[in-house]
């Protein structure tokens, strides 16, 4: 496990820690504030091309797809073009790679929904009576299975327009999405937080908060035994809640090492009120995208996804005539109205990528140490394709992800290729992603570096 | 394998026999064919967690902001609630919330003193803790608390109270404990023998919670704790007490509220998005307005005049803020909130003219015939409608200077095959709400052109809207409806196949009552499918977490 190393130099483990502030004794951590993410000579790992810093996600999800005609930018490999509506990327284009044509391999059984399911999990859409959930874990739950642990968060959803998102754990699981950047804020710096390379207060609750979920997990065990099968399997994953979050009221004990990229942005507003019935969804998303990338230089979370619409949303852009998903149906073509709604979207999925290039690590920045991956539940939304999902891959996790070029998938690959890359790029080791039609046990292997 | 009540018609076909007329068959055979359903074990819903601490805890106390969301299952969050599960966040909300519950209870002195049945004696006064974890635990887990669950909670209590200088903070420690525990935040069902029917019932103390949170949405009180420790409550006299007892308490208000924003779907109105160009009369607090009307007409009808509830359909009783009665073009009568008032003579009547149907079943910039007819045909008669297929061209045709009215655009959808074989059962009925625009105002031309509102319901013609509610509020596929969401809603779990048998009896005794709400709940609270339980279900099934 190689984030093993970030904690194995202080020489004390977790329960040391712990067992100290039961027995009453408040342990100072003797260690100077070390550089994180160096190695014990001050310079970043160099083994196997690894830099030194952790692998870090992050998901940009919009609703209701993109004009394959207008976003597929012309050209290949690394002599591209982007297109119109990938224009706002212009800034950052050899920092990333644009893969288009993969088309999604599951049952398109219903609409949008199927699509979510199949790009973000890989697999079909249970359907529930009237309602819908996921199969399985989404990708960037997935890859917080991964390299979520050892952190204060182990992921972070957010997203300029209110919804539930769809960070799944698995059937009927939300993480839901926090919608106030005011509310984020004060979750991640907040109550909590100490700055990288401080010692934290020894806050005398923790131990008795970690002795009540001790307690707690114990009796889920019991309840376990009077309940059925897929009852059992609920109470599993309220006994994993359980023990993840122990394991992160001992890592708020730990003295966090130092981190040069780490400042505390400035609080958010209380509100962004909607100005003349249109949410400010770029100023919203400008606040969280900045908020994030420090999050992430100060690691308390190295998963995030950003929900920036829903599939079916029918918020009005600035501009336009009416709902976004109404438009996609009932524009006529070319789609004008469409087109620079999908410009908008681009533009705050820029506003994201940048605003992580902008944090300096080491030699490159936080966003050449991650990956982020920009997509949509649907190709053409009017008709509600399953083909021409749009992927917009941003930073080479270190170098393992090609960049600064248009892969195009002629044979129309199945999009679940492109998502296990992105997994294994970033730590997640996984054999497949998806199961059915939607099942890849091979990469892209034209992206990976 | 569970079977779960779910019609999955996959072929076009099927969707036509899907929407035959069924009367529901009179019962007369006791005792029922039903085989009951295995046990469950739902997770109190928001609204149940925040009327479980406002309950047991004191009616002042803010419950958290934020807590995991309802999992919606057949339109129902009450019956999602035991197939949800808590993600990691949601454990860490769990946690918030029980610490904030828990300072909030020791911040104020009186509020701590109402919850302690003793008064301390010292730091670490066992017994009075003791005390305290029987008395609310009980209430809180809502069923008497073991010796040794009552031992474990109090040594967190006193390791507390020493730890950090103070009784109160004993108190605050065992809550938090008993606020994050599986016995708080779900309802477990095990059962116990049934030496009436043979097989399976629920305990008595999961009988309680489960008529508490059907006819309160809530915990049970004490008399009721009492009526299950006794063994009361299981007699046929003894429940029939509680339901009166509990069905005339002003918590039962609460319970047909919530029952009616599950069932019509009321929560999509908190996402109400209009363009106000297009409607001045919105804005980001109309949806709000629109849903306490509704909630507030099912509850005076059902609660307040025990009225035959095809009036939902019909009063032209309803109660407006003056938001509302701006777009009724009524005056206000009330400067704040809802207030009760006649709709004037005039084709709005009942439930379907309500803003709150005709403004979240439409666009931003329209009206929509589809989305509302698949409302009625899918809440009010419990027609299965199956998605468009996907991969088809969902796209309307433009107004045009021959196609002016929403109207003449959908004949797109009777002219295509593929799209016909289900609109022709959606848009004839929607096409009678054409009076009224996105937001629910009243108007008679679109774009110049007269709107004809004729359209048919299950073949049978109609002209407008006070005829097409006529229609269904006559259908016996309506009482049926309101039946089988209300079992579904009490059991707080899937509907079985098993149990057909027992809605309708139920559908059968709604009718008799002349559709009396109050005597469907008594009949649901009182049905042999709202007591027994089958086996436990112990096969794993096939999705993989």
């Amino acid at each position: 496990m190689k984030s093993g190393r970030l904690y194995g130099n202080h020489g004390l483990s977790r329960r040391t820690l712990l067992r100290g502030l039961l027995g009453g004794a408040v342990v100072t951590i003797g260690l100077p504030p070390l550089e994180r993410f160096l190695n014990a000579n001050g310079t970043a790992y160099a083994a196997s091309g690894d830099d030194g810093f952790p692998r870090r996600f992050g998901l940009f999800f919009w609703g209701n797809g993109i004009l394959p005609a207008r976003w597929t930018p012309t050209g290949k490999g690394t002599t591209w073009e982007l297109s119109d509506q990938l224009a706002p990327l212009a800034a950052m284009k050899s920092k990333i790679t644009v893969v288009s044509g993969t088309k999604v391999g599951v049952p398109n059984s219903q609409p949008h929904g199927a699509g979510a399911a199949g790009v973000l999990s890989g697999m079909p859409l249970l359907m529930q009576g009237n309602n819908t959930t996921f199969g399985g874990p989404s990708i960037d739950q997935l890859i917080a299975n991964a390299i979520g642990n050892e952190t204060r968060f182990r992921s972070l959803e957010f997203g300029a327009a209110p919804g539930d998102g769809y960070s799944y754990n698995g059937p009927n699981s939300l993480n839901p999405p926090e919608s106030s950047s005011y509310a984020l804020f004060q979750r991640i710096f907040g109550t909590g937080f100490t700055m990288p390379g401080d010692t934290p207060k020894i806050d005398p609750t923790l131990g008795l908060r970690q002795s009540i979920l001790d307690s707690v997990g114990e009796d889920i065990k019991r309840l376990e035994m009077d309940v059925g099968a897929a009852d059992k399997q609920r109470l599993e994953q309220h006994f994993e809640g359980i023990r993840l979050l122990e394991k992160r009221l001992v890592m708020l004990q730990e003295a966090p090492a130092k981190l040069d990229a780490c400042k505390v942005p400035k609080m958010p507003e209380l509100d962004y009120p909607d100005i003349e019935g249109r949410p400010q969804l770029q100023l919203k998303n400008q606040v969280f995208a900045e908020m994030m990338a420090y999050s992430l230089a100060c690691d308390q979370v190295r998963v995030f996804s950003n929900w920036f619409t829903h599939p079916v949303n029918n918020l009005l852009f600035q501009n336009a005539p009416t709902g976004h998903h109404e438009l996609t149906h009932n524009e006529p073509d070319p789609q004008p109205e469409v087109h620079k709604i999908t410009v908008q979207i681009v533009e705050a999925l820029a506003a994201q990528i940048a605003a992580l290039d902008a944090i300096q690590e080491g030699a490159g920045t936080l966003l050449d140490h991650m990956l982020v991956v920009g997509t949509s539940e649907t190709g053409l939304a009017k008709t509600h394709s399953l083909e021409e999902i749009p992927l917009v891959l941003a930073g080479s996790a270190g170098g393992k992800i090609k960049v600064g070029m248009h892969y195009r998938s002629e044979g129309g690959e199945n999009t679940s290729k492109v998502m296990l890359s992105v997994c294994r790029a970033v730590g997640a080791d996984l054999a497949k992603y998806g199961a059915e039609g939607g099942e890849a046990k091979d990469g892209l292997s034209a992206i990976e570096a | 394998m569970l079977q779960f009540k779910t019609p999955r018609f996959a072929a076009a076909l099927a969707l036509l026999c899907s929407f035959g007329c069924q009367t529901p068959a009179k019962s007369t055979a006791v005792p029922l064919a039903i085989s009951p359903a295995p046990p469950a074990l739902p997770r109190l819903t928001r609204a149940q967690y925040e009327n479980s601490i406002h309950d047991v805890l004191g009616a002042d106390l803010v419950p958290p902001a934020t807590l995991e969301p309802d999992v919606p299952y057949d339109d129902l969050y009450s019956v999602g609630a035991s197939v949800a599960k808590t993600s990691p966040r949601g454990i860490e909300l769990y946690e918030d919330g029980a610490r904030n519950l828990a300072t909030q209870v020791i911040a104020k002195p009186e509020r701590l003193a109402a919850l302690l049945p003793c008064t301390a004696t010292s730091t670490t006064d066992g017994a009075c803790l003791d005390a305290f974890v029987a008395k609310v635990g009980g209430k809180l887990w809502r069923r008497a608390l073991t010796g040794d669950e009552r031992a474990v909670l109090v040594a967190t209590g006193l390791q507390a109270a020493a730890k950090l200088g103070g009784f109160q903070y004993g108190v605050s420690y065992t809550l938090v404990a008993m606020l994050q525990s599986p016995r708080f935040l779900y309802r477990p069902e095990v059962g116990e023998p049934d030496p009436d029917h043979g097989g399976r019932r629920l305990t008595a103390f999961e009988l309680a919670s489960r008529l508490s949170h059907f006819l309160w949405n809530g915990p049970p009180d004490d008399a009721l704790l009492a009526a299950a420790q006794d063994g009361s409550l299981n007699t046929e006299d003894g429940i029939g007490a509680q339901i009166d007892r509990m069905m005339a308490d002003a918590k039962v208000h609460r319970a047909v509220r919530n029952f009616a924003d599950e069932w019509l779907q009321l929560r999509d109105l908190l996402d109400l998005n209009k363009d106000p160009n297009v409607y001045k009369h919105f804005s980001s607090d109309l949806g709000a307005s629109a849903r306490e009307e509704t909630l507030s007409l099912v509850e005076y009808l059902a609660l307040d005049q025990d009225a035959d509830f095809r009036e939902l359909l019909l009063t032209r009783t309803t109660f407006v803020d003056r938001r509302l009665a701006a777009i009724y073009d009524i005056p206000a009568v009330s400067d704040k909130g809802v207030a009760k008032v006649e709709q004037p003579p005039g084709e709005r009547i009942g439930l379907l003219g309500q803003v709150s149907f005709l403004a979240m079943r439409a666009h931003p910039v329209s009206s929509s015939p589809t989305l509302r007819g698949k409302y009625v045909r899918q809440m009010l008669l419990c027609d299965h409608v199956p998605n468009p297929p996907a991969g088809l061209n969902t796209a309307l045709p433009e107004p045009t200077t021959t196609a002016k009215t929403m109207r003449e655009r959908l004949t797109v959808h009777m002219s295509v095959p593929s799209c016909a074989n289900c609109h022709k059962f959606i848009d004839p009925i929607g096409l009678g709400f054409e009076h009224f625009d996105g937001i629910g105002r009243f108007r008679t031309t679109e774009n110049g052109e007269n709107i004809d509102t004729t359209g048919t319901l299950d073949d049978a013609p109609f002209a407008d809207l006070t005829s097409l509610a006529n229609d269904v509020a006559q259908s016996p596929k309506y009482p049926a409806c309101v039946a089988q969401k209300m079992f579904a809603y009490a059991v707080g779990r899937p509907v079985t196949d098993g149990e057909q048998a027992q809605l309708d009896v139920l559908g059968a005794a709604f009718v008799d009552s002349g559709l009396r709400l109050k005597t469907l709940m008594r009949a649901v609270a009182l049905s042999e499918g709202f007591r027994r339980i089958g086996a436990r279900d112990d096969t794993v099934t096939g999705a993989t977490p």
